[in-house]
């Protein structure tokens, strides 16, 4: 495999993302599912909350009417297809419940399906993991119960041993990306790494994931060192575009926005169940993570190790979690000489007026404080 | 005829407000208090001696006392966006505020404990900040969902808790109050009292089933004997000190007050025409609010949920596992009344109940775990026939509240009705 054919797979992966379906495929819908375990057995995890724009489907006005205005956009996309019977050919649909988005887009389904707003099809599942040390057995329980509505047996011993050595290859692959995009200049940018995490989110395995990014690595096009370092935070982000027209200014190269930073779940030591769920269930990257500290904290650690010249915030309409951080990281930030930026509310869907909005604005904010 | 407060109310009030006032010497004397979210355990406090103040209770009061806006615009100035929750973080804001004397009654001390549940994602957030800003230790509660919401809870929350909330969500909810207990013990020197607590929970549900009383005397009362308005403090004050012996003795006198006023025939509109429910949280900067109808449309506010939910929300079987009936208490107390499809259907059950014409729904925007849900409940009550009008606006926030567009807006849709 030549180095351009490894980036063509991958770009295409993430422009298709999920868009087919099939009966060995469970969708997940939001983030912090430990998905090695299900691949154990033999099941296709699929991501839900990151299928592309095109085709968006509309259920109707009775579906419309229970949306409220500010239900996520990602949700209210799901639920239209899903309203639609976009999914019905998936083994079951996996929500996870310390994700919000998940939460309301399962109980808005579970709804839709009672009132007969929706057709039967795949089984739907609420993810209880509780991102808490003390929670162990709870979680432990879950798992259990995740297999029996899953209709399939736990994986075995050496399934989870190999799927395990498989996660802990596509890891590096996606440890190499990170570093690629923090040397500014040397490696890749970071919107080309986000396009090539995100492509594997459709079903792809460890394995092949992880050969085709360092297969693809040396094909990518080397930015010119930009003149700034940029951190990126906030609210999650698949716009491509978004990135570019801020790399237009400078180089992201701490990417700790949503859907890089969480995703996949941290890998354990040991590949067993339970080590997979202790990992899982500390996930720095899960804003419901107890205590509460380790989340803003590893946010502000990565930041400030990045040697960023300014970290960028931007945020959704929607946002009532990430935003109650914002003072604390723009107080840390300044203390360190590291200029905040907050580009505001930015809609998850961005068109060229939007863009070019935020280039200005950013543009702006540079300027105003002697960066460019 | 015009309207006459009960004595109760004023009674509850005062009572409210000496306690606070008592709360702070017995602080200033060395006392330790909690502050905590309204959907925790306040039994583990109250079984250990340790007084209590909720969030959502003093977040009322900051906005009744007209001080949101202040505090609302300083949160913007600290740097936090103008479209997160409101109603669990007014508290917060006052606290970072710094200036205590703003605040209503001189302000609270300092906590020697934070509480919250993780129902909605911004509880562990603000809580988190409280307890950076004060020192004092942070007790989380953590909120699984439940994976089959049955439709009709209330009917099974009583005697069949154990399959509505999962014995799993009671185990771990179990386990986290005996966390809490053992960090009260150690804070307060106390043990706690198994047996005592049992006797305690049985109280409560006592407590509650006066309340229950209340809640049918008024739905079946030929017209509303008393404004929402009045409802609410005579049924929260208490709730606040749940179990107590004022508490039992309030709803008790609540009780007796609301009986002799049906039997006498009282009403709060003697043209009645138009019976509402309160949907939603209070308005707490301008609860006058509920009665701009009375006089031009003889429309009356009958429900809020706050009666109801005394025994829909409250009443557990103890059994012989006191915690664990409290487990079945809290586990979702936020969420039957906010979320599908726990909070459709009880709306439906509870108008019908009440003998509603119309609902006044408050859908906030920026507090959107109040928020989800709002389309299914008004799906639900328009198909039982009740005309549903949306408030968008704040239970704190009154920024944003035109009163004057507001009340045309409801009026022109009474309009409709009467």
């Amino acid at each position: 495999m030549t180095p351009q054919s490894a980036a063509k797979i991958l770009d295409s992966a993430y422009a298709m993302r999920a868009t087919g379906v099939c009966a060995d495929m469970v969708g997940i819908f939001g983030e912090g599912f430990p998905e090695p375990l299900l691949r154990a057995t033999g099941l296709q995890p699929v991501c839900m909350h990151l299928t592309p724009e095109t085709d968006d489907a509309c259920a109707g006005q009775g579906v419309s009417e229970c949306i409220e205005p500010f239900v996520d956009h990602t949700v209210r996309r799901f639920l239209h297809r899903f309203a639609t019977g976009w999914y019905q050919g998936l083994h079951a649909i996996i929500f996870c419940r310390d994700d919000t988005a998940a939460l309301v887009a399962y109980q808005y389904v579970l709804e839709f399906r009672r009132l007969g707003l929706a057709p039967a099809g795949p089984r739907l599942i609420l993810w209880n993991l509780v991102h808490a040390p003390h929670a162990h057995d709870f979680n432990m329980r879950q798992l259990a119960k995740l297999w029996q509505s899953l209709n399939t047996s736990a994986p075995t011993e050496s399934a989870l041993a190999s799927t395990w050595q498989d996660e802990c290859t596509r890891a590096d692959a996606l440890a190499a990306l990170d570093a690629d995009i923090g040397q500014n200049g040397a490696g890749i940018s970071a919107s080309t790494a986000l396009t090539w995490r995100i492509a594997g989110r459709g079903g792809m395995d460890g394995r092949q994931h992880a050969e085709l990014i360092f297969a693809a690595r040396p094909s990518a096009p080397r930015p010119a060192r930009a003149a700034l370092r940029f951190g990126l935070i906030g609210s999650g982000v698949t716009e491509i575009a978004l990135y570019r027209t801020i790399e237009a200014h400078g180089a992201i190269v701490c990417d700790m926005q949503p859907m890089t930073a969480a995703w996949p779940v941290p890998l354990p030591q040991q590949p067993t169940a339970d080590a997979f769920l202790r990992a899982a269930a500390s996930d720095p990257a899960c804003a419901r993570v107890v205590p509460p500290d380790i989340h803003t904290d590893t946010v502000l650690r990565r930041l400030t190790d990045a040697q960023c010249d300014a970290v960028i915030c931007q945020l959704h309409p929607d946002d009532d979690v990430f935003g109650w951080d914002v003072p604390q990281i723009s107080a840390h930030l300044h203390k360190r000489a590291i200029q905040f930026i907050n580009l505001g509310f930015i809609h998850p869907v961005l068109d060229t007026a939007a863009l070019n909005t935020i280039s200005a604005a950013l543009s702006h904010e540079l300027q105003q404080r002697g960066l460019t | 005829m015009s309207y006459r407060p009960l004595d109760a109310t004023k009674a509850a009030m005062l009572f409210q407000r000496e306690w606070v006032s008592q709360l702070r010497k017995d602080i200033t004397g060395g006392k330790k208090f909690a502050f905590v979210n309204a959907d925790t355990p306040h039994e583990l406090f109250h079984a250990m001696g340790m007084p209590l103040v909720t969030n959502q209770w003093w977040s009322a009061v900051i906005a009744a006392k007209q001080l949101s806006e202040h505090y609302l615009d300083r949160a913007t100035e600290m740097g936090f966006h103008a479209h997160l929750p409101r109603y669990s973080s007014l508290p917060l804001i006052a606290e970072l505020d710094g200036d205590p004397s703003r605040q209503p009654w001189g302000g609270l001390p300092t906590p020697s404990v934070l509480c919250a549940r993780q129902s909605s994602d911004e509880h562990q957030k603000v809580f988190s900040l409280w307890s950076k800003a004060t020192g004092a230790p942070l007790h989380l509660f953590s909120a699984p969902g439940v994976p089959d919401p049955a439709p009709r809870w209330w009917e099974l929350a009583r005697d069949k808790w154990e399959d509505l909330y999962h014995s799993d969500r009671l185990d771990l909810m179990v386990q986290e109050m005996h966390t809490l207990i053992a960090k009260l013990e150690d804070m307060t020197g106390r043990q706690f009292d198994h047996d005592q607590f049992a006797q305690y929970m049985h109280a409560i549900n006592q407590q509650e089933a006066i309340f229950e009383d209340v809640d049918r005397m008024i739905a079946q009362a030929p017209q509303a004997p008393l404004r929402i308005s009045e409802q609410i403090p005579n049924v929260m004050v208490p709730q606040w000190h749940r179990g107590s012996d004022w508490a039992l003795q309030h709803a008790g006198t609540f009780r007796e007050e609301v009986a002799t006023r049906i039997s006498d025939g009282h009403s709060v509109c003697e043209n009645e025409r138009i019976r509402m429910m309160w949907i939603g949280a209070g308005l707490w900067f301008d609860t006058d609010f509920y009665s701009a109808f009375e006089d031009s449309h003889g429309a009356v506010f009958v429900w809020s949920m706050y009666l109801p939910f005394a025994a829909d929300g409250y009443i557990r079987t103890i059994g012989d596992d006191p915690l664990r009936a409290l487990a079945a208490r809290i586990s979702l107390m936020n969420e039957q009344l906010h979320q599908p499809p726990w909070v459709n259907e009880w709306l439906v059950e509870q108008a019908r109940r009440y003998r509603v014409d119309a609902a006044l729904m408050l859908v906030p925007r920026h507090d959107r775990f109040s928020g989800y849900g709002s389309r299914f409940a008004r799906r639900a009550l328009e198909a039982a026939g009740i005309k549903v009008i949306e408030i968008w606006s704040d239970m704190v926030d009154r920024r944003d509240w035109n009163r004057e567009q507001m009340q045309a807006h409801v009026a022109e849709a009474l309009d409709a009705i009467s």
